[in-house]
């Protein structure tokens, strides 16, 4: 029987704690695979005709998908006809097979990116207005917050400083994610899907699809999406691009041709207005393509270039399944998925929905299929500010992002913090899980919260503000959970930022709307996706 | 906004047709002038407005399975093993095991159920785990003559016994047969599937194009398939202005059909097939030229059996 928990270059981490899982005991009998059962979902996961479950459409399953589910039908079934007692690698398996299940049954009832049904934002509206009455915990006098998890899909101990620094970035070289300084990338299709604008691209190999996203999230996504990295979390990989640092070029043969498409497509999909965000437009000529000597196949093609724009790489490598299953499987026991309330806290993100949990395979090479659970769309944070009347939502506004999330009064610890989901992790998170995520806080020095600030491409003022922010909430979760601090971070909440003669930041607020021609989408105006960012 | 409902209602039906599942075309051919049309495709870059390039020859060893009724044959499937190689390069090595239905009409859908990466399955064979991959270079490593060898017989052992173990597993095209007729494919039917015919066929391969500096106006409504440019051909990875559209094969095949007594029955095969590459798109039916183009200049017929029938079907004499 294979070893599972290092495959290839991807650690995988073990699921199980100990021998006991509950959820696989229908697999086995007497200390043996049930071959029958166990075909009963390998088989589910592999045959491409059935195409409903319960009514309900299936996704389309992905090449990688059913390798992987192959490699771990062929690990089970030569445990089963050679005898073999079940150990602790067949529970291995016999779990990551039953989580690949049921995630592929939730992201047929519950497909990512869809708008939630009524009763949903209900949930959502009620949750956010109540969360903060729910963040509050009893301090209590134990040593459990140092117990670590073992590293599993779902997170990694990440030990240095050089190591958090390096994280996001190791996690991408892994999947074979390589973003350019500058980018070029062609235009494949629409989506559908989600409330931010985007559309899916393809590097000039085409070997990797990169989602290309405008509006609020662009900075935001890239900074939340660095700190859980940093903090052993696997994510999305997001990268922001500044004026004119990616091109956009139609290629023939697709159903958008130039930027005047586009941005029609935009404003029927997203309501949302492209015109703000575009830098240049036109044809691909001789003397661009000078300039950019890999755009030579695309000559008198159309492109378009952005005042700014994000791009989330999506490589072949890795293929998304469904939600991690935050609620089920005993994941609401695991201490790494109960912490990360107070990173998500931390960051202010709001949207922490199942849907934005995601379980992955990642191909490693040499047929290694390698299970990863991300934290996924990670943009939702920043400083979230809604509104019912008229109906909106915008993030990454600095002046609503606090400069204190966690305090500590009469022996109680509170959370200022409102979230759109109570996941059961979360619901469940006792004092010595968040203490536990507290110390991991703490690890965040200078260095490595400027160097992911600095990732974000806010502009200088915006991003000292958030820089500080941080700092000052950092400092306050440590605070409040009576952790040492190792490397304190100096913060000034009156920090005070002149540009040009002008006062842009003032007392710790952002005063002027700045740069607006720069950033349509404004760090200052509280109109958000729903109203074009009031332009 | 000054936008019209129209340009979005085509901006959406025209990528839905683009985000619709590529199913490849294919047209085939036999005909007393295969031989000519041989000759033509090797010597020559072009058809009318199409561009060729020949590219290599290819060799693809294959082992058909029926049951001893002969269901899939009945049923008008085919289900083989394939070790398709080209001489001298490494990485052109494939395995498949697959499962496919007849033609019905030229240019008609078929269906196709593929196990790729058969180094997967491991199986018993001479007391040792093997590879089934590996197990299939063995195979088609020794010449069959009047019968198998003992080789072949002992390894053809090993695949029927893996195949009894998997019967009722998920190995793609076991789930395809039980699919398609599941009061006829049972776990016990499939554990009877035994070796029908096993073949060598020599494939040269000849890329059709277009190029967009002399046909931009057909080739700009066209989608070229967004595959990794990895994976395309080297024609294709070098020029940019090289537009792939389909991929021509001209197939020489030599079958043995194995007996009710194992003794082994020759058939040779001659067939030539045509299979669009690029996407799907707006009725702009290239491939249905070129099959014009090759008619006006070779007299050839149209054939929809699979090798897997036409070997079954030929007369032995």
């Amino acid at each position: 029987m294979a070893i599972i928990p290092a495959m290839g270059q991807v650690e995988r981490g073990r699921l199980l704690n100990n021998e006991y899982h509950e959820a696989i005991t229908h697999l086995v009998q007497n200390e043996r695979i049930r071959l029958d059962e166990v075909r009963k979902l390998t088989n589910f996961l592999r045959d491409r005709n059935l195409t409903t479950f319960n009514h309900i459409k299936l996704p389309k399953r992905k090449k990688a998908f059913m390798r992987h589910i192959k490699s771990l039908s062929e690990q089970l079934e030569h445990g089963y006809f050679n005898h073999q007692v079940v150990g602790s690698d067949e529970r291995e398996l016999l779990l990551e097979l039953l989580l690949f299940y049921h995630s592929f049954l939730q992201s047929a009832e519950h497909p990512s990116g869809q708008t939630p049904p009524f009763l949903k934002k209900v949930s959502m509206y009620w949750q956010t207005k109540t969360s903060r009455r729910q963040m509050r915990w009893k301090i209590e006098d134990t040593k459990d917050f140092m117990r670590d998890p073992i590293n599993s899909p779902y997170w990694k101990q990440v030990n240095g400083k050089k190591n958090m620094r390096k994280r996001f970035d190791e996690l991408a070289k892994q999947k074979k994610i390589r973003p350019r300084k500058e980018m070029i990338v062609v235009f494949k299709k629409l989506s559908y899907t989600g409330s931010a604008p985007k559309v899916r691209t393809l590097d000039l190999d085409y070997d990797n699809e990169w989602s290309l996203k405008w509006g609020d999230e662009v900075h935001t996504d890239v900074v939340g999406s660095r700190i859980f990295a940093a903090l052993g979390y696997d994510v999305d990989h997001p990268y922001y691009y500044g004026q004119d640092s990616l091109i956009l070029v139609f290629d023939f043969g697709t159903s958008v041709l130039s930027a005047n498409d586009l941005r029609d497509s935009l404003q029927l999909i997203y309501g949302f207005n492209l015109d703000p965000f575009i830098s240049r437009s036109g044809i691909i000529d001789d003397a661009m393509i000078t300039q950019h000597k890999k755009l030579s196949p695309y000559r008198n093609r159309q492109f378009v270039s952005f005042k700014k724009c994000a791009v989330e790489g999506r490589p072949d490598r890795v293929k998304r399944i469904g939600s991690f299953l935050p609620n089920d499987f005993g994941n609401d026991k695991r201490r790494e998925l109960r912490g990360a309330l107070l990173a998500h806290a931390w960051i202010d993100n709001w949207d922490v929905r199942e849907e934005n949990t995601l379980l992955t395979t990642v191909h490693d090479g040499n047929y290694h299929y390698t299970m990863s659970a991300v934290f996924s769309d990670l943009g939702t944070c920043m400083g979230v500010r809604h509104s019912t009347v008229p109906i909106d939502f915008k993030v990454g506004l600095v002046n609503a992002f606090e400069w204190d999330v966690a305090t500590q009064k009469r022996g109680v610890v509170r959370l200022r913090y409102r979230m759109n989901d109570r996941l059961a992790p979360y619901a469940q998170a006792d004092y010595s899980d968040l203490k536990w995520m507290a110390v991991k806080i703490a690890q965040f020095d200078e260095e490595i919260l400027r160097n992911i600030v600095k990732k974000s491409g806010w502009p200088y003022p915006v991003c000292e503000l958030y820089f500080h922010k941080l700092a000052a909430r950092r400092a306050s979760i440590l605070k409040a959970f009576d952790v040492e601090d190792p490397h304190p971070i100096a913060f000034d909440r009156s920090l005070t930022i002149e540009r040009d003669g002008e006062v842009v930041v003032k007392n710790g607020q952002l005063v002027v709307d700045f740069d607006r021609q720069a950033h349509p989408e404004s760090f200052y105006s509280k109109k958000g996706r729903l109203r074009n960012y009031g332009n | 906004m000054g936008i019209k409902l129209g340009v979005f209602i085509s901006l959406l039906v025209s990528s839905l047709l683009f985000a619709q599942e590529q199913t490849e075309l294919e047209f085939k051919y036999t005909g007393e002038d295969l031989g000519k049309l041989q000759k033509f495709l090797l010597t020559s870059d072009r058809l009318g407005d199409f561009q060729l390039n020949y590219h290599g020859v290819y060799s693809y060893f294959d082992i058909y399975f029926d049951t001893p009724e002969k269901d899939l044959l009945e049923k008008g499937l085919s289900l083989r093993m394939r070790y398709q190689m080209k001489p001298g390069e490494q990485d052109s090595i494939r395995f498949l095991f697959q499962l496919k239905s007849e033609m019905t009409s030229a240019g008609g859908k078929r269906y196709e159920m593929d196990e790729t990466e058969l180094e997967f399955y491991k199986l018993q064979h001479q007391g040792e785990l093997v590879a089934l991959s590996d197990i299939l270079v063995q195979f088609f490593s020794e010449s069959p003559d009047q019968t198998l060898t003992h080789q072949q017989e002992a390894i053809v052992n090993s695949i029927q016994q893996w195949m009894k173990q998997k019967a009722g597993g998920p190995v793609i095209p076991f789930l395809g047969l039980k699919h398609l007729h599941p009061q006829l494919f049972t776990d016990a039917t499939i554990g009877m599937l035994q070796p029908t015919c096993v073949g060598v066929t020599s494939r040269r391969r000849i890329n059709v194009y277009m190029t967009f500096s002399e046909q931009e106006s057909i080739l700009r409504n066209l989608a070229q398939m967004k595959r990794p440019k990895s994976e395309m051909p080297p024609l294709f990875r070098e020029n940019s202005d090289a537009f792939w559209l389909m991929e021509a094969t001209y197939d020489q095949s030599y079958f043995h059909r194995i007996g009710a007594n194992g003794e082994l029955k020759a058939v040779r095969l001659t067939e030539f097939e045509v299979e669009q590459k690029h996407a799907k798109s707006d009725g702009l039916d290239l491939i249905r030229a070129f099959d014009r183009a090759l008619r006006e200049q070779f007299d050839l017929e149209t054939e929809l059996r699979s090798k897997y029938r036409q070997v079954m079907d030929a007369e032995i004499k």
